[in-house]
């Protein structure tokens, strides 16, 4: 990557366009995902397909801007693989990906509350139960929309800030 | 004549736990246009840091340069637009074929496809890479690898090019083609300036160079003025002023086996000449010795004055140049990743495999509550696509 450093293309430009694959990547396996899954049953609406999409893209920009972001300012390899993996097992845990927050105990759920990705969680599980107009949905959009932008002008400035 | 490079007080210190190391002291040097300019000096000297902030990569902690007549601090995006740099470790992606390199190099420096389609061949036909120009470039040799790097340092024809360490690890046949591509740069005009350990390297190629040592210059010259003071294992120097003091600061030195001072001369009988001679200097700067001269003038600053409809253009063609850069990155890393199309399908094949196994278990347990539509996938892929958004399959996160 130094190499491209040095040359002048603009730092924002070299983390969106990193951003920019892994979420047309994920977006490809999304698609996927939901067809193998339509003739086993899947019911969902073409707009629920598109809004899904979407927090999927957010929530790829955010994650894929923290990661660039946490790489840069690790510098070394060898911290960078469990300190990612730590910080969004907890994450993963409490956002209700796994298993519905309902279940859980009110200690957790208060927890939960505070995790953005849960909220995003909510969003699609109410999609996908035809709840468009879900007021969940629209919470989801907009906080994964919101975790999106500072995330990635927080990679950018650190970006932009990495060298002279 | 404004000169290519143009350094005051250049330093750069880094912060370790053991305190902060000083890696450059304190360097003043100028390089005129159209030479070939050398680092000499042991490893650790300060060579590459030098040259890392001289290229933009380092920011240095104090001191001015001029590179490429922009300020190094204040316009380093247009510093960037003038030089080509190779590094010591190549800088090409491992999974990209080397015309790829090039092409992609040429288009980040704004030509459009065709002009880089065809300056990336002339450069494959100017470093003979035709045989391995397709191949992935974690299949070149050394020497391959090299070239490829020169080439893509000269993909936009900078007038300035920074080499480190051009020849290190490169074998005597690798190394004499090596030189040859350098001295062929330098007669076409093209700047050089170029770190090096070698002392044959610096007398072949350079016009001019300067023996840096513990971050600071130590002196500066033309190679014949440095070998006629180092015949085989006696270095002679003359001294100007206090010889004895001279004599008396040197012949303590362990790596100096005799000393003797005559006729303003200090004859000195060392280990190995080519070593000794950067600590010699430095122990002899105190002192005021004589040895060449280092060069100082005093810099041109060029001041730029902006007019309020220039700063809307620029404004405005920085955006479009931030969407094209996306673009250019994007399309490079979307392309390695189709040329590996395992990638996707391992990525989904773990949730889509969670999916098929528990789906149908959780089908015989009572329904979920909350959940009125759909069966059981309608509860388990939302949750597996915040998942794939978190994780997905390229490795970040």
């Amino acid at each position: 990557m130094e190499r491209l450093r040095v040359t002048p293309v603009s730092r924002v430009g070299l983390l969106l366009g990193r951003a920019l694959r892994d979420i047309v990547v994920r977006l490809i396996q999304a698609v996927i995902l939901i067809l193998v899954a339509l003739p086993f049953g899947l019911n969902i609406d073409p707009e629920g397909v598109l809004v899904v999409l979407a927090l999927v893209a957010l929530i790829g920009l955010a994650i894929a801007s923290i990661a660039y972001a946490a790489a840069l300012w690790l510098r070394s390899e060898d911290s960078y693989a469990p300190l990612i993996f730590t910080a969004t097992l907890p994450l993963l845990l409490l956002s209700g990906v796994l298993l519905p927050i309902s279940l859980a105990p009110e200690w957790l759920r208060t927890i939960a509350s505070s995790n953005p990705l849960a909220y995003a969680v909510d969003a699609a599980r109410a999609v996908f139960n035809g709840q468009l107009d879900d007021g969940s949905v629209l919470k989801g959009v907009l906080i994964m929309s919101v975790l999106a932008l500072i995330s990635t002008f927080v990679a950018a400035r650190q970006f932009g800030r990495a060298i002279a | 004549m404004t000169a290519m490079i143009e350094t005051r007080g250049l330093r750069r210190t880094f912060k370790s736990r053991k305190g902060e190391v000083e890696a450059v002291a304190g360097i003043d040097l100028s390089v005129d246009g159209g030479e070939i300019f050398g680092f000499l000096g042991p490893n650790g000297a300060g060579k590459t840091t030098t040259l890392r902030m001289l290229a933009t990569l380092l920011a240095p902690t104090a001191g001015d340069a001029v590179v490429a007549g922009a300020d190094l601090r204040r316009e380093s995006a247009k510093v960037r637009e003038r030089i080509g740099y190779v590094g010591q470790t190549g800088g090409a992606d491992p999974q990209v074929s080397g015309r790829s390199e090039l092409h992609l190099q040429c288009r980040l420096y704004g030509m459009n496809a065709r002009q880089s389609r065809e300056r990336a061949d002339e450069l494959i036909l100017m470093l003979e890479l035709e045989s391995c120009a397709d191949r992935r470039t974690d299949t070149y040799s050394g020497g391959q690898k090299r070239r490829l790097d020169i080439g893509i340092g000269l993909a936009h024809r900078p007038r300035l090019l920074f080499l480190d360490e051009p020849t290190t690890g490169l074998d005597p046949q690798a190394r004499a083609r090596m030189w040859t591509e350098v001295k062929r740069l330098g007669d076409d005009g093209t700047t050089i300036f170029l770190t090096t350990h070698y002392l044959e390297e610096a007398d072949a190629l350079c016009d001019r160079l300067a023996i840096i040592d513990h971050g600071r210059i130590v002196s500066a010259g033309t190679p014949d003025e440095l070998k006629r003071l180092v015949a085989g294992d006696l270095v002679t120097l003359s001294v100007e002023g206090d010889q004895a003091a001279a004599l008396d600061v040197l012949s303590g030195e362990a790596f100096v086996r005799e000393s003797s001072a005559e006729d303003g001369l200090v004859r000195l009988y060392v280990d190995r000449g080519e070593e000794a001679m950067p600590p010699i200097l430095r122990l002899l700067e105190p002192l005021g010795s004589s040895f060449g001269r280092s060069r100082s003038r005093s810099p041109a600053w060029t001041t730029c004055s902006c007019a309020r409809p220039a700063i809307r253009c620029a404004r405005r063609q920085r955006d479009m140049k931030l969407l094209r850069d996306i673009w250019l990155i994007f399309g490079r890393y979307f392309g390695i990743f189709l040329h590996n199309p395992a990638w996707v399908v391992i990525g989904v094949l773990q949730p889509a495999l969670y999916l098929l196994l528990f789906a149908p278990l959780l089908k015989s347990v009572a329904s979920v509550p909350g959940f009125p539509r759909g069966g059981p996938y309608n509860v388990f892929v939302p949750g597996l696509l915040v998942q794939l958004g978190m994780f997905g399959a390229s490795g970040v996160g």
